[in-house]
């Protein structure tokens, strides 16, 4: 059992990963929205300018 | 859809835009269309090459709400607006590049569709950068260079495409975000905390103690170390609002101030409190996962609450454009410069054409033409301006071009002081609480009332054990599903009443229209289309629609009410058409003389038309003759129809035991014969008053003991709609009124306001039954803690099971079902 004085912590280590990646992803506006994103896969993709990327993220920022 | 290209045309008795079913009148080859502005998007769409992507797009997603036909005028006002220096100045931020990036907020943006074509604005514009749609919000984030494109460009560009631009915007920054991500991080934050602390509490159930102290000891100081940030993070809110309320309480000695979060606080506190001392003694019990469990339920209540209430509209969104912001201004040499019209001062004068607002409050010095002040007074018919006579700013100027010398500009205008007024009470409104919240204080004292009853029933019978009966009642009590109950049924209802196109503002709107007892409506554009129409034809149809082709070129609302009528039904055209202004418009078509225009002018009316022409007189509608070769050939009745189905509904509010009250700036036999057909008592219906009467009525209800909603649509009723208990505006697009309003329409019309009435009632009921059950839970949970049967076990199965129950009471409710919808 005194593995688990390893473990515990190392998934406590995990879980502060996620909880981190979590509050990324809401402080960059992944969560303002989620019903348009969903129907933009629909889209041809001829639409996407190669610059489309960048100007997304200077949206959300 | 298994064929690519345009699947709706095979049946020819659809619209091929729309798929809503053709008149008959407009029934052609395929594609045929159910009105004219299909017809142009159609056409649009295809010139553009995007119509196989739209309608696939269209058809693939479901719509959310009903597929409405685009309108195709442009809000010339709010064009200017959007195009002044003040407006880039202030609403845009400056980016690299010369570009600039503002957020629009469009109407009729629905399904995947709408994103698309609107994403399309960079390739089809030229400046414009990058266009992101946020679909729930219907806001529109622009990238775009003011030095090559104006933004009412892309403006008319969304316009002929259906998708006018709303005349508001909001600050620099996304409104949502600060608040509303703030929350979500907490909410996340805290569960991840407690579903932690959680799997070390199962060990520990699980008989980890007799095994191994050592791994014992170390699970209850991991969920200490867990539990602290928990509380000072997740649970910081609470104590926040439990410290200010108990402050205010202990000012004003009155126990009713004690908010909810003042048991939720205590609950908290004594349940963290004693396990980290039992951590720390290595004695006793410890709540760490029931705490953490609460704390994150209750945040995640929170969050749903706030963002059925961001979706809904938010706050700090201004409201632009109701004036005109662009005058002509005539210089003493008699040349005409563009001025913003703020900067106009008194004794300026200033021209204004045919059709526009007219953008002061000021005298008519020269000209002649109708003026329509529905927006300012409700009034539906135009009335005669001329020299000497006094115009309000936002009335329009609907037949000549006239000069008027300004009185005021501005926000000294009246319609500016109505506007300024609103926003200035915005805010100020005194604040009620919801259900759970007016109970909280009551809670808190029955709480502690209760533990002090547990302390001295164990002082008798084991006074050892007096500490952990009392906590375990403390925890147990904590009123986490009672927090839930209110907010959750909320944020479930409204949010269905949004995907409906009810907008509920604040939660204490369902509260109130529970306990309406009048309601008081306007009548123009509310109760009535807004939109002068002919009501009724005595005579010859075939000489009406002859009358119609003369007036087609004229911009009279009474000219249009026969064009309306004439649509898809006649071929004939006009010609050697004279006005004569104030009387009629006479003209030729198809060899025959025609004249349309006041009894007096056209001359006797033959005998058996004579009832008719006295009959439309006295009603106090607009009463037209029409003439062909010198014979009096139909009599033709205008008016503002009433709305379909408006008299059911008006029944319907009236069963339910409220008392209606028309009110209406429009002349008082209008208002009253509406009244009458209605089934209104002639003495609620109330004409000639004016935005501020409105107001002063509402007060008056309110101070005389009434519970009042209002429900109107114009500018005029902005007034009314805030003093009111509950502002409903009703309106297809967007205006001050929206602004004013707790709750609002994208429909016009009374049938989502009946609906309001009916499915708040229901969203009540549910908030009942989560109360209910919450408190039964707690008087359970405290018999129980006094019987000293509750232990960490207990209390972590119980609170989750209870807030579940009220979580899926909350949404499985069954109000404002979506009826089918074809799209």
């Amino acid at each position: 059992m005194n593995i688990l004085y390893f473990l515990v912590p190392l998934a406590l280590m995990l879980a502060a990963l996620g909880v981190w990646a979590f509050v990324w992803s809401v402080k960059s506006g992944q969560f303002d929205d989620v019903e348009t994103p969903g129907m933009r896969v629909l889209f041809d993709d001829e639409l996407q300018e190669p610059s489309k990327s960048d100007e997304t993220e200077q949206i959300n920022s | 859809m298994s064929s690519r290209s345009m699947p709706i045309i095979e049946q020819h008795s659809t619209c091929a835009h729309c798929g809503l079913p053709v008149p008959p009148s407009l029934q052609k080859a395929p594609p045929a269309f159910c009105c004219n502005g299909c017809e142009t998007v159609f056409n649009v769409l295809q010139r553009s090459g995007m119509d196989e992507t739209f309608y696939r797009l269209r058809d693939a997603s479901a719509s959310r709400t009903l597929f409405r036909p685009a309108r195709q005028k442009a809000n010339e006002p709010l064009m200017e607006e959007l195009d002044t220096d003040v407006f880039v100045e202030s609403h845009s931020s400056v980016l690299d590049g010369g570009y600039h990036r503002t957020h629009l907020y469009l109407d009729g943006v629905h399904c995947a569709a709408c994103v698309w074509l609107v994403e399309r604005l960079p390739g089809d514009v030229e400046g414009v950068r990058a266009a992101h749609l946020n679909l729930p919000r219907a806001r529109l984030t622009l990238e775009w260079d003011p030095s090559t494109t104006k933004l009412s460009d892309i403006a008319r560009w969304l316009n002929g495409f259906g998708y006018p631009v709303q005349p508001r915007v909001d600050g620099e920054e996304a409104p949502e975000s600060r608040e509303e991500r703030h929350l979500l991080i907490r909410m996340g934050v805290s569960w991840a905390l407690a579903g932690n602390i959680m799997l070390l509490a199962f060990a520990l159930y699980s008989g980890l103690g007799k095994s191994d102290l050592g791994l014992y000891t170390a699970a209850r100081w991991a969920s200490l170390l867990l539990a602290i940030p928990a509380i000072l993070f997740g649970g910081r809110v609470f104590f926040q609002k439990a410290y200010h309320s108990i402050r205010v309480a202990w000012r004003d000695r009155s126990i009713r101030h004690l908010h909810m979060d003042t048991p939720i606080s205590i609950g908290i506190l004594v349940g963290f409190v004693s396990s980290a001392w039992a951590t720390i003694t290595g004695t006793g019990d410890v709540w760490f996962d029931s705490v953490a469990v609460l704390i994150a339920a209750l945040l995640s209540a929170r969050w749903l609450q706030l963002r059925a209430r961001r979706l809904a509209g938010n706050s700090t969104e201004q409201l632009l454009a109701l004036l005109p912001t662009l005058a002509r201004r005539i210089e003493p040499d008699g040349t005409i410069t563009r001025m913003r019209a703020d900067d106009l001062k008194p004794d300026d004068l200033v021209e204004i054409r045919a059709g526009e607002l007219i953008p002061v409050d000021g005298i008519i010095t020269s000209g002649l033409s109708l003026i329509n002040s529905a927006v300012l007074t409700g009034e539906s018919k135009p009335i005669p301006g001329s020299t000497g006579e006094f115009v309000h700013a936002g009335t329009t100027n609907e037949t000549g071009r006239i000069q008027v010398r300004v009185v005021s500009s501005g926000s000294q205008t009246k319609v500016g002081r109505l506007l300024s007024w609103v926003a200035d009470s915005k805010n100020d409104r005194p604040r009620i609480l919801g259900l759970a919240d007016r109970v909280g204080g009551l809670f808190t004292v029955s709480i502690l009332a209760l533990a002090l009853l547990t302390a001295i029933l164990w002082a008798y019978l084991d006074p050892g054990n007096i500490a952990p009966h009392v906590i375990a009642l403390l925890v147990i009590t904590c009123p986490c599903a009672l927090g839930m109950a209110t907010p959750l049924a909320l944020a479930v209802g409204t949010g269905r009443a949004a995907r409906k196109g009810i907008f509920i503002k604040s939660e204490s709107v369902i509260d109130w229209l529970n306990h309406v007892d009048a309601v008081v409506l306007d009548k123009t554009g509310t109760i009535t289309v807004g939109r002068m129409a002919i009501e009724h034809i005595a005579g010859h149809e075939e000489s009406v629609l002859l009358a119609a082709a003369i007036e087609s070129e004229s911009i009279h609302p009474i000219a249009r009410a026969f064009e309306q009528y004439a649509e898809g039904k006649t071929n004939y055209a006009g010609s050697e058409i004279v006005h004569h202004p104030g009387n009629g418009v006479a003209g030729r078509v198809d060899q025959k003389h025609v004249r349309v225009g006041s009894a007096a002018w056209i001359g006797r009316a033959p005998d058996h038309l004579k009832q008719d022409l006295l009959d439309g007189i006295q009603s106090g509608n607009t009463t037209v003759l029409v003439e062909v070769d010198q014979i009096v050939e139909a009599v033709v009745v205008i008016s503002d129809p009433v709305r379909e189905n408006a008299s059911m509904l008006i029944q319907e509010i009236q069963e339910s035991g409220k008392s209606i009250i028309l009110c209406s700036g429009d002349h008082e036999e209008t208002t009253a014969r509406i009244g009458a057909r209605l089934g209104i008592p002639q003495s609620a219906c109330l004409g000639r008053h004016s935005p501020e009467m409105k107001r002063d009525l509402i007060e008056k209800l309110s101070g005389a003991g009434h519970i009042v909603a209002m429900v109107g649509d114009g500018v005029n009723d902005a007034g009314a709609l805030q003093a009111a208990h509950v502002g409903i505006a009703v309106t297809d697009g967007s205006s001050a009124s929206q602004f004013a309003a707790d709750a609002y329409t994208t429909r016009a019309g009374l049938e989502t306001v009946a609906e309001l009435f009916r499915e708040s009632s229901g969203v009540l009921r549910v908030i009942h039954r989560n109360l209910g059950f919450s408190l039964l839970y707690n008087v359970g949970g405290g018999i129980l803690a006094i019987a000293g049967f509750v232990t960490p076990l207990v209390a972590a199965v119980a609170m989750p099971v209870s807030s579940f129950i009220v979580v899926l009471s909350s949404i499985f409710q069954r109000t404002f079902r979506q009826v089918d919808q074809t799209p």
